[in-house]
């Protein structure tokens, strides 16, 4: 439960030393006006009273020095803000990744997955670029408006008395075209953002378009998008092109101002043309300075939501509460291998139960089906068993032993399951095939993808080292589940769940793989919309509502269940 | 490069004026920016001239009148400067804008077999960032390019008008902080580009992994999708580390030759004022001059350093232009010029032969014909080309060999236009874009009524659902609605119905929806079928058993034809998957 700033002590040499080495190179870029100024006047006369050279050269060797040393000086902090800045955000995303790996479903609900991308590929990324520019400009700056600021009141109080005159002039105006110009940032951020969404629509639907001839239409609606982009560059324009003209103008405005009331005090003989040339390299730094305030003003406040977006994943609870030690157990032919004892599941926002007094049970050996409409509660059912949620009430009970007991890692390594929307990992076949487990000789993955009917694999040059690209978008909906089947046969566990996993297979490789299943003895729960599946099951659940509303063979439900009758009517129809 | 300026000069001619404008002012701005230190200078030298104390009046007059010029000259250099970018922002804008569309034309006409190839993302980063990075080279590229160099020869020709000694140092000196850093950047660019990989590495691995979890949390692959990542995530500190360290090694290495120009040209500077008459190189100066070179020389290191900083935006867009030529490039669909204004009587496909690439063909001898009147089906193993045979009716692609006939006239001879006019189609992924339901719903047909629409959507088993909405018909919905894949489909035949076409086109699809939705979907689809001419690529089987005629295809031929008692009577490849469900 620690928060972002442990990490950053990882890193408190850099961030503390950094700062330091920085203001070495302040203190230079204070000092070289003022001994410019000693050039320009007391160097200026003594060299035209004595010849001497010297008043000239030592003075401008003493710049020389000053800018070498500030300049490794410099090259310090630089280093420091690069060694500290990447590495904290390298050490944030690898704080926040272990913590992905471990949450829960309902944790994943709970922060939203564009939430926790955006962890790790921006909002880490904020932190990483705000604190390299800590290092590097978060004193410079400050500094460096205070200093000269103090360097032109040494110089002369009235030059002082300008520069104070000039600066909160300058603050407002950055200070204004800050807020406006961000207003104005988010306006075409947007519209860039509907435009995106829209040229999207519009590629997906390619094939549909041009059967329909709606090119020109297509082109109407995109115009629109593109218009109102457009437009909201071109009204941001209006401000964000007054910035660089008006810092021009304060800057040579105030030099104007300067030369203008020095009429009086240069008669006297009160200042010099040196004390001048200081001033306006006084008042150039402190306008630069500011520049790059406004610029970092940008950078932090998008690093401070970052920092609360991060403290607030990284501080909260996550994943399921226990887990016991149980591993290795083994039961006889006939037992029961799951059951549920009277379970009910509620989602933490939930008011209604999504189950309700399940009872459930599979002995050892058994084919189980279970059928039910969306929202039956059929897909909780199966994240109950993985334990990727909690039961609100009852138990479940694996091999004897509450499933609570079980070490998390050898339940689900004993439990294999395939879904109909297959997820792939982008990599090669092998390595999807090997996920978790990398102990399988190639006989071994030969025969699992024989027996869950991947012939496509033997056509590929590569076999298996063929390629999976974008999430498995090169393969055919079919393609991925035979191989999600090929994944689930090679971990060779005691309990399967095929959750409409051939969905996408014609109807005579789904049989062909079923027969290989059934070959395999082993204990398997089918979920299924088609009761065509699930005829030759010892018993198949029928799921209703969040209950069980009747079980039964195939035969009996035919008698007893309305739903189940009512399904195979339709069936029946559609079919 | 040359090509790309072709280009964009193309879009530019377009908006002539205004980029002309812009360019004057931007030279008016330019030359009294670089008046402006001339004329501090020439203030300060009348500020300390002792000679003038003695008439205050003259003294005063003198100063207010250089005070006068100077203020003058500032506004007019703000003035025209706001203008420059104002208006240059503006026409880079509007080309912008210009070559998106042009983009957009070309997603809407090129071949379809081009644009498969790609995927939607790539074509969506041409379209918006590629643009986007056009836009930013040449905001930040061009402009700075033009200012730079137009701002340069006239600090020279001033420079060297008041000092050639000065202006020697200035020249001479200045650049090598433009050299080194040219050489740190171009050194940098392979870790620049190395990091945006790399963050895009993790990027998507993350999301990926996020999308995956219960995968890799059942697979029990926690830690080794950790290791994975961490490895990734090393490589981007590494690479991060290096850009971001001889980056920021730019502007104190550009800070220290600066300086060291302000040194010289200060004590040099003092040495001509004292000694420049007597050492009679022409090289007498006055102290405002020095001070005027002080700032001309950091007004000399600006475009240098601002030229060198923006190389790097003017590669990307130069990239990017070769990506949106790239794409503009491509080949339009081949079109006819027949118009077929009558029904389609009958379509005749003879020994047809098409493969994504001359390597592998799809079909090699594909013969079917397709009557006006009657219901088709076509079914056959997965991959056996069925959808494949609606894009080749479609014109989206062109077959290698073979031909296809419609009432007589070769396919490719007619208009892509007035033949897909024909067709009503219902493609396997529905396509809802982000608009009212209504307009969903008559996207295709804008001339009906209500009454119709609701009649249809009855029919089509969509209005229950659409009136729970909360808008109801005026609801804008979107791909990521939360509309159900069912309800999905369910709007794209009501729209289909609603298009009131001859012809119907069907590639039913395999998702699986409950079988409430799915005897939904059967009913509205039957409904769209009734007294059309249909070809259907069928997997359900009471489609199938309804059809007049059953093509059954396999290994790129039609091996069976018939309907469903013919078909099972001769006990082939027909019955054996349709036996294969009980």
């Amino acid at each position: 439960m620690e928060k972002v700033s442990k990490t950053f002590k990882k890193f408190k040499k850099e961030l503390i030393l950094g700062p330091l080495f920085k203001s070495v190179e302040v203190v230079g870029e204070l000092l070289i006006p003022f001994v410019m100024k000693y050039i320009l006047n007391e160097g200026l006369d003594n060299f035209k009273n004595s010849s001497d050279i010297g008043y000239i050269l030592y003075p401008g060797l003493i710049i020389l020095g000053i800018c070498i040393v500030s300049f490794f000086s410099t090259l310090v902090a630089q280093y420091m803000a690069s060694v500290a800045g990447p590495g904290i955000g390298n050490d944030l995303r690898n704080r926040i990744y272990e913590k992905i790996m471990k949450i829960s479903h309902e944790d994943k609900n709970k922060f939203r997955k564009g939430y926790l991308v955006n962890l790790i590929s921006s909002d880490s990324f904020n932190i990483q670029q705000a604190s390299a520019m800590f290092i590097r400009l978060v004193f410079r700056a400050p500094v460096l408006v205070i200093g000269s600021l103090v360097c032109a009141f040494i110089i002369n109080v009235k030059y002082g008395l300008i520069c104070l005159i000039i600066l909160p002039i300058a603050v407002a105006i950055l200070a204004l075209f800050l807020v406006v110009h961000g207003k104005q940032y988010i306006k075409i951020q947007n519209s860039l953002d509907n435009l995106s969404v829209s040229t999207s629509d519009f590629i997906k639907g390619q094939r549909t378009i041009r059967a329909f001839n709606k090119q020109s239409d297509a082109e109407e609606k995109f115009s629109i998008k593109s218009n109102d982009y457009y437009s909201n560059v071109r009204r941001s324009n209006f401000i964000s092109a007054l910035i660089s003209p008006l810092t021009f103008l304060i800057i040579n405005v105030g030099i104007s101002i300067i030369v203008y009331f020095s009429k009086d005090a240069a008669i006297n003989n009160e200042i010099t043309s040196g004390d001048i040339a200081a001033i306006i390299s006084y008042l150039t730094q402190i306008l630069m300075a500011l520049i790059v305030i406004s610029d970092l003003t940008v950078i932090y406040s998008k690093a401070f939501v970052s920092n609360k977006r991060i403290n607030n994943f990284l501080t909260s609870e996550v994943g399921v509460s226990s887990n016991g030690n149980l591993k290795n157990v083994e039961i006889n032919d006939n037992e029961n291998l799951l059951f549920f004892n009277n379970v009910s599941f509620k989602f933490k926002d939930n008011s209604k139960n999504t189950l309700e007094n399940i009872e459930f049970s599979i002995k050892k050996g058994e084919k189980v089906g279970i059928i039910g409409s969306t929202g039956s509660g059929k897909s909780t059912f199966l994240k109950l068993i993985l334990r990727f949620v909690e039961p609100t009430d009852g138990e479940i009970i694996y091999k004897g032993n509450k499933i609570e007991d079980y070490d998390l890692k050898y339940l689900r390594e004993n439990i294999s399951t395939c879904s109909q929307n297959v997820s792939l990992l982008n990599g090669s076949i092998k390595d999807n095939l090997l996920l978790g487990n990398k102990n399988h000789t190639e006989v071994e993955i030969v025969k699992a993808l024989k027996e869950a009917k991947c012939d496509f694999v033997f056509d590929y040059d590569d076999f298996i080292d063929h390629k999976i690209l974008d999430n498995g978008n090169n393969l055919s909906g079919g393609q991925k589940q035979r191989l999600s089947i090929a994944r689930a046969l090679l971990k060779d566990s005691d309990l399967f769940i095929l959750d409409d996993s051939t969905s996408a297979l014609d109807y005579l490789t789904e049989k062909e793989i079923r027969e290989n299943l059934n070959k395999r003895g082993v204990s398997l729960i089918y979920i299924s919309q088609r009761t065509s599946c699930l005829k030759d099951c010892d018993k198949i659940y029928v799921f209703d509502n969040g209950k069980i509303e009747s079980v039964g063979k195939h035969d009996e439900l035919l008698k007893i269940s309305n739903i189940y009758k009512e399904i195979t009517e339709l069936q029946a129809r559609v079919e | 490069m040359k090509e790309n300026i072709k280009y964009l000069a193309k879009f530019l001619k377009n908006h002539k004026l205004i980029t002309i404008c812009s360019l004057i002012f931007a030279i008016i701005e330019i030359i009294c920016s670089t008046l402006i230190p001339y004329f501090i200078g020439e203030s300060i030298d009348v500020l300390f001239d002792s000679s003038l104390y003695s008439n205050s009046d003259l003294f005063l007059k003198s100063i207010l009148i250089r005070v006068g010029i100077l203020l003058g000259i500032i506004v007019l250099a703000v003035v025209s400067q706001y203008l420059f970018v104002l208006l240059f922002n503006n026409a880079v804008n509007r080309v912008i804008k210009d070559i998106r569309l042009e983009i957009f034309e070309k997603i809407n006409s090129s071949k379809l077999k081009q644009i498969d190839k790609m995927s939607q993302g790539d074509i969506l980063a041409r379209c918006i960032n590629d643009t986007d990075n056009i836009y930013i080279g040449l905001i930040n590229g061009f402009k700075q390019l033009y200012e730079g160099v137009l701002t340069l020869i006239l600090l020279v020709i001033l420079m060297l008008y008041q000092s050639w000694i000065l202006s020697l140092i200035v020249v001479v000196l200045t650049p090598i902080s433009l050299f080194i850093s040219y050489k740190i950047a171009k050194g940098n660019d392979k870790y620049f580009k190395k990091q945006a990989k790399e963050n895009g590495n993790i990027s998507s691995l993350a999301l990926q992994d996020i999308n995956n979890l219960e995968l890799i949390q059942s697979s029990n692959a926690e830690e080794e999708r950790i290791k994975v990542f961490k490895e990734n995530n090393e490589n981007q500190r590494k690479v991060a580390f290096k850009a971001m360290f001889f980056a920021s090694i730019i502007n104190p290495t550009t800070r220290l030759t600066n300086y060291i120009v302000y040194t010289l040209v200060g004590t040099v500077g003092v040495i001509l004022v004292v000694k420049g008459e007597s050492l009679n190189l022409n090289s007498a100066l006055s102290i405002g001059t020095v001070i005027a070179f002080l700032q001309y020389a950091s007004k000399f290191a600006k475009p240098l350093n601002e030229i060198s900083s923006c190389v790097g935006e003017l590669q990307t867009a130069n990239s990017s232009l070769n990506r949106v030529r790239e794409f503009i490039a491509l080949e339009n669909e081949e079109n006819g010029d027949k118009d077929i204004n009558n029904l389609i009587d009958n379509i005749e496909i003879n020994n047809l032969k098409f493969g994504y690439n001359d390597s592998h063909y799809i079909y090699e001898n594909l013969s079917l014909n397709i009557k006006k009147g009657s219901m088709y089906a076509i079914i056959g193993p997965t991959g056996c080309g069925k959808t494949t045979l609606i894009s080749l009716l479609l014109k989206f692609y062109s077959y290698q060999d073979g031909e296809i006939k419609i009432n007589n006239e070769k396919l490719t001879s007619l208009k892509n236009e007035s033949y897909r006019n024909n067709f009503g189609i219902v493609l396997q992924e529905s396509w809802i874009f982000e608009g009212s339901v209504y307009d969903n719903l008559t996207y295709l047909n804008k001339d009906v009524t209500k009454e119709e629409v609701i009649e249809v959507c009855k029919k089509c088993n969509c209005l229950d659902f659409i009136e729970q909405m909360p808008n109801k018909f005026d609801t804008i919905i979107s791909n990521n609605y939360g509309l159900s894949v069912g309800q999905q489909q369910l709007l794209s035949i009501a729209r289909v119905m609603l298009a009131n076409k001859e012809f119907i086109i069907l590639d039913e699809a395999t998702s699986n929806v409950d079988i409430r939705t799915e005897f939904k979907i059967v009913q509205a689809l039957d409904e769209l079928m009734k007294n059309r001419t249909s070809i259907v690529i069928a997997h359900r089987l009471s489609t199938i058993k309804k059809a007049d005629k059953i093509f059954v295809l396999n290994d790129g031929k039609i091996v069976e034809e018939g309907n469903h008692n013919e078909l099972i009577a001769k006990n082939n490849l027909y019955s054996k998957i349709y036996n294969s469900q009980f």
